[in-house]
C-alpha cells in the first residue's frame, strides 16, 4: 500500500496560479487540465471495493456451494495497490532539489543586483551637485566618461554622435 | 546668474557632465564603489576642509553699490574711514587721474559718457528679462540633464527592486509546481488502484449474473419443454372417434343456442 491515499487535489492551485508568470499561463492552464483529468479519472471509480448482495444470489443460485465460495474469495480478494515503478518521485524529488538549489543561485544573484540598485538609490543623492563638481571630482566620480584625449581621443566636435564607430547613446 | 557661471569653468564642466547623462549608466553597470571612492576622497576625513574648504559655486554675483562697485569694498574701507571714506577715497582717486591728466578730457570723452550712460539704460530696461530667460534656460537644461536623470535612476532602481522582489517570489511558486506534480503521480496510483477495484467487482459479479442467467434460462427451457412435450402427447392421444363425437357434440350445441335465440 502507499503511504497516503488521494482522492482529491489539496494542491491551493489559486496561490499557484498567482505565482506563475504571465508568459508561462499557457503552460499552467495546460498542466492544471491534465492535472484536473488524474482527478476526474479517480473519481470515476469508488474508493473502496463495492458490495455484492450475496444473499440474493444465494436464494437464486441453486449450484451448492457456487456463491458461498464466490463470497468467501471476495472478501479475501487482497488487491494490491499499484507501485510507483518508473520512481517518479524520487525524479520529481531530484528535480525539485535540482531547482531549488538553482533558486539558491538565483537568489545570490537577484540579492546582487538587487543591493546594486538599492546602492544607487542610497548614494545618488550624496554625489556632490554640478555647482560644486571640478573637472577633476568628476575624473574620480566617473572615470569611465572623463576626458582623456591622450589615450582615447575624439573628433570635433567631441560629442558621442560625432565619433566614429559604435557608440553607447544607444542605450540612452 | 547664468552670465557669471558661464565665466567660470564650472559651467563648461557642468555642459560635459551633463551632456551624458552618466547617471544612468553608473546605475546600470552597479559601479557605486567609484562613487564611494570618489566620496572618501573628497569629502571623507582626511579632507583638510578648514584650509581648503569646499568651494561651491556661486548662483548670484555679491552685492555691489552704485551698480559697479562690490560691497566688500565699501565694508573693508569702513572700519578705517567712515561710512563716507569710500566715496572720498573714490572722488579723490578721480580727481588725481584729472589732475594729473591720467585721465585725459578730449573731444572723445562725451563718448565715453554717453556710451556707459546708454550701456547703464539697456542693461537697466533689458537686464532681468534676459536674466530670467537665462535663468530658465539653464534650469531646463538642469533638469534635462542632471536632475531627470537622477530621478530616472532612482525610479528604474525602485523598479527593479520590485520586479527582483517579485520574480523571485514567483520561483519561490515552484514548491507548488513539484507538490502538484507529486500529486499528480499519487493520483494516477490511485485511479489506477480504484481501476483494479472495478475490475475485481466486475469480474465476480458478472461471473455471479452468469450464472444467475444460465440457472435461470436452463428452468425456463426445462419448463417450455415440459409444457410442450405435455401438450404434444395430449394431442397425440385423441382417437378420431373422441374427435368425432366432439365436432358433433359442438354442432348440436350451436343448433341449440341457435333455436333459443
Amino acid at each position: 500500500m502507499a503511504s497516503k491515499r488521494v482522492a482529491r487535489s489539496v494542491v491551493n492551485w489559486g496561490q499557484f496560479a498567482e505565482r506563475v508568470h504571465p508568459n508561462q499561463r499557457e503552460y499552467f492552464r495546460a498542466f492544471k487540465a491534465k492535472s484536473e483529468n488524474f482527478v476526474n479519472r479517480v473519481h470515476k471509480n469508488p474508493e473502496s471495493l463495492p458490495k455484492i448482495d450475496f444473499d440474493f444470489y444465494k436464494a437464486r443460485i441453486a449450484i451448492p456451494g457456487l456463491v458461498e465460495e464466490m463470497q468467501k474469495g471476495y472478501a479475501a480478494l487482497n488487491i494490491s495497490y499499484p507501485t510507483d515503478k518508473q520512481n517518479l518521485k524520487s525524479s520529481i524529488d531530484t528535480e525539485s532539489k535540482a531547482a531549488a538549489e538553482k533558486l539558491t543561485e538565483l537568489k545570490d544573484v537577484a540579492a546582487k543586483m538587487r543591493q546594486g540598485a538599492q546602492d544607487v538609490i542610497d548614494k545618488i543623492d550624496k554625489l556632490p551637485s554640478p555647482d560644486e563638481m571640478t573637472m577633476e571630482m568628476y575624473t574620480d566620480y566617473f572615470p569611465e566618461q572623463k576626458l582623456d584625449p591622450e589615450n582615447n581621443p575624439t573628433f570635433w566636435p567631441h560629442t558621442k554622435n560625432y565619433q566614429p564607430g559604435p557608440h553607447s547613446d544607444a542605450i540612452n | 546668474m547664468f552670465s557669471r557661471l558661464a565665466l567660470r569653468t564650472g559651467a563648461v564642466l557642468r555642459q560635459h557632465v551633463t551632456k551624458h547623462p552618466v547617471i544612468v549608466v553608473a546605475a546600470r553597470s552597479g559601479s557605486t564603489e567609484q562613487w564611494d571612492k570618489a566620496n572618501a576622497i573628497y569629502y571623507g576625513p582626511e579632507r583638510d576642509v578648514k584650509n581648503f574648504p569646499i568651494t561651491k559655486m556661486a548662483e548670484k554675483t555679491p552685492n555691489t553699490r552704485m551698480g559697479i562697485f562690490p560691497e566688500s569694498w565699501f565694508k573693508y574701507l569702513e572700519e578705517k574711514t567712515g561710512v563716507s571714506g569710500p566715496y572720498v577715497l573714490g572722488t579723490g582717486v578721480v580727481l588725481t587721474a584729472f589732475s594729473k591728466e591720467l585721465l585725459v578730457i578730449d573731444h572723445t570723452f562725451s563718448e565715453l559718457i554717453s556710451f556707459w550712460i546708454m550701456f547703464a539704460l539697456v542693461a537697466k530696461k533689458f537686464g532681468p528679462s534676459i536674466g530670467k530667460y537665462l535663468d530658465e534656460l539653464s534650469e531646463s537644461y538642469m533638469k534635462a540633464k542632471w536632475h531627470q536623470p537622477i530621478e530616472d535612476a532612482k525610479v528604474n532602481s525602485k523598479e527593479m527592486i520590485k520586479q527582483i522582489d517579485e520574480g523571485l517570489w514567483r520561483e519561490e511558486g515552484q514548491t507548488h509546481l513539484f507538490e502538484a506534480k507529486k500529486e499528480n503521480v499519487d493520483l494516477q496510483l490511485e485511479a489506477q488502484y480504484r481501476e483494479r477495484l472495478s475490475e475485481a467487482y466486475r469480474a465476480v459479479k458478472s461471473r455471479l449474473d452468469y450464472q444467475l442467467d444460465r440457472q435461470n434460462t436452463r428452468i425456463r427451457f426445462e419448463q417450455e419443454h415440459m409444457v410442450n412435450w405435455i401438450v404434444q402427447n395430449v394431442i397425440k392421444g385423441i382417437t378420431p372417434q373422441q374427435e368425432k363425437d366432439a365436432i358433433s357434440k359442438c354442432i348440436a350445441d350451436l343448433k341449440g343456442l341457435a333455436a333459443k335465440a
